[in-house]
């Protein structure tokens, strides 16, 4: 067997179940709620079994609430699950989590753990101590891998001065310091712009290539990880609904675009009558096109000829829909 | 044993360093308001003084006024610890630390006992300021400022860690604003933050006295005031007790809650 294709994640039949409160409106509600809750019963994991090899990069995508924080969440042994096996690196993370917080990295996103006022070598000297780090090992990592994310001159500067791409980078060297051979990425790309967000995915990419660390990341937008994931598993209702070559996902669902168009001409409908139209108004349209049939830059260029355009939005389909055709092309 | 000591103070010290870079928001969001009730309980003392002199036997207006200094400054140092520990639960901040080599609630400690002596200082230097142009100094032997030290710290410590035991049930109550502000009555009242516990009614004054809340606050700052060795080795060997018996509650305590974890945002 090769090297790579060690399994170093094995996750068996594995269950979470979350009680929450029913809230019941009206004053007598009240007392209700005090008194005698009633409770709802919320599957966030429901049966699931996955095998990641060492060396994999691996996304978890799934609308919100769809259960990938969770199991995310038990991977690194800070949520029991109901039932099921987890087992990193031969160990049991609900049982051995100091233990394996030794292989494994995490950035949970809008979740800084730089100290905001002091300048990241601070942050980075400090975790070198809880690490445990030998001292002179400690230097040669901090010396590749400021060169590696190329921040040898903010170092020493406050992290409230640095940008959020500045910040993102020494974030990820302070979770790699200690050479974990796993790192979790929670939500890493949640509310950045398009430029930050492509750093990041350029980030991901190179861990993984050069440092050959095993990355797991979630998100809720399957663009995100355009160009960076080799293999895509998408959760929906707690449950694997597709996992697999992210190749494959986008030749047949990603070929569909939302584009969202203002003009300051009168929209004729006609213009549009083999797309999908989803909202209209005197001067705005939205509609779906097809990729594959509808080349993008044709009807762009077909629009910009017929109208003057003050707005234009091209989105991908919300990972909602994509679940939904996934679904409908089992059945 | 002592790598680990070392990585709880490395915690403690970058958290004296942060401090230090905000030290101005610290002095004028929290310190002059701190030193204005010491001016306002200063001006009250006097009144009181000179219209009934000592309130209590041996206690003269700059005792007074010297003890409140100490105990604001021993008290309100360590912040709001409770809610600090809720507000991490309830952001699902505490993802961030479980998954680090260290124990939460030991690095939690560490890192407000860091802050703390910051916090200390600081209101020593300008409560004493103010009381010193209220009502003037007090004499303290500097032989004594070593032992003197040593229970402050231990007081910031078991505060510390009584904060620690009540800051766990956060894990059950959704919001832990109102654990703090009845622990926080608690060490006022029964810890004789404001008034030494000699103006209560004796049984209550004895109830407060033996309560591990006023080693925290009442007992030192008296020291301070009344200084012998053998209160000294009293209050140290107490404080010493309630330490250890609360750190074998929150051993326990946290082992078994933490089972019960449900860390938010999932």
């Amino acid at each position: 067997m090769k090297k790579e294709e060690k399994k170093i994640i094995s996750i068996k039949g594995l269950k979470k179940t979350f009680k929450t409160k029913v809230t019941k409106p009206g004053m007598s509600g009240i007392f209700k709620n005090i008194f005698s809750p009633d409770y709802k019963y919320i599957k966030a994991v429901d049966n699931i079994y996955l095998d990641i090899k060492e060396g994999e990069l691996v996304s978890f995508i799934g609308p919100n609430g769809a259960g990938k924080s969770t199991t995310l969440k038990m991977l690194s042994g800070i949520l029991f699950p109901d039932s099921g096996k987890i087992k990193i690196l031969g160990k049991d993370p609900s049982k051995k989590r100091k233990e394996l917080s030794y292989d494994i990295g995490t950035i949970f996103g809008q979740k800084p753990q730089l100290w905001f006022h002091l300048p990241p070598i601070d942050s980075f000297n400090l975790f070198a101590k809880i690490y445990d780090l030998d001292k002179k090992i400690y230097q040669e990592r901090l010396k590749n891998l400021i060169n590696l994310f190329e921040i040898s001159d903010i170092i020493n500067q406050p992290v409230r001065k640095l940008s959020l791409g500045q910040r993102m980078r020494c974030e990820f060297v302070l979770a790699l310091l200690h050479n974990p051979k796993i790192l979790f990425l929670d939500e890493p790309t949640i509310g950045m712009d398009i430029i930050v967000k492509k750093t990041m995915r350029e980030l991901i990419k190179k861990i993984n290539e050069k440092e050959k660390t095993t990355i797991i990341l979630t998100s809720h937008d399957i663009g995100d990880i355009e160009n960076i994931s080799t293999r895509l598993v998408i959760i929906n209702h707690g449950q694997i609904v597709y996992d697999g070559d992210f190749k494959n996902i986008k030749q047949k669902y990603l070929s569909k675009k939302l584009l969202k168009i203002t003009t300051e001409d009168k929209i004729d409908l006609k213009d549009f009558k083999d797309l999908i139209v989803i909202k209209k108004s005197k001067y705005y349209i939205e509609f779906e096109i097809n990729t594959k049939k509808f080349p993008l830059n044709k009807v762009i260029d077909f629009l910009f000829t017929k109208y003057k355009i003050t707005d234009i939005g091209i989105n991908e389909m919300p990972i909602e829909d994509v679940i939904e055709e996934i679904y409908r092309d089992q059945r | 044993m002592n790598s680990q000591l070392n990585k709880y103070l490395s915690i403690s010290f970058i958290n004296i360093k942060e401090s230090l870079t905000y030290i101005w928001d610290i002095i004028f969001g929290k310190v002059i308001f701190i030193a204005l009730i010491i001016f306002v309980f200063a001006n009250l003392w006097t009144v009181v003084f000179a219209s009934k002199g000592e309130v209590i036997p041996g206690f003269t207006l700059s005792m007074m006024v010297w003890y409140l200094v100490f105990g604001e400054a021993l008290v309100t140092s360590i912040g709001r610890f409770v809610k600090e520990v809720g507000d991490d639960i309830k952001s699902g901040e505490i993802a961030n630390y479980l998954t680090k080599p260290y124990n939460y609630i030991v690095y939690k400690i560490f890192v407000s006992f860091g802050k703390g002596l910051i916090n200390f200082m600081l209101v020593l230097f300008f409560g004493g300021i103010v009381a010193y142009l209220m009502v003037g100094g007090i004499k303290i032997s500097l032989v004594s400022v070593p032992f003197l030290l040593i229970v402050a710290l231990l007081a910031m410590l078991l505060n510390l860690v009584i904060a620690s035991v009540i800051s766990l049930f956060a894990f059950w109550i959704e919001d832990s604003s109102s654990l703090n502000y009845i622990y926080s009555k608690f060490t006022f009242i029964f810890g004789g933050m404001i008034v030494p516990l000699e103006v209560y009614p004796p049984l209550v004054e004895k109830i407060a006295a033996f309560l591990p809340f006023s080693y925290s606050a009442y007992h030192p700052s008296k020291l301070v005031l009344i200084f012998s060795f053998k209160t000294f080795l009293e209050i140290f060997i107490v404080q010493l007790l309630w330490i250890g018996f609360f750190i074998i509650i929150l051993f326990f305590l946290y082992k078994y809650i933490i089972k019960k974890v449900s860390v938010n945002g999932g």
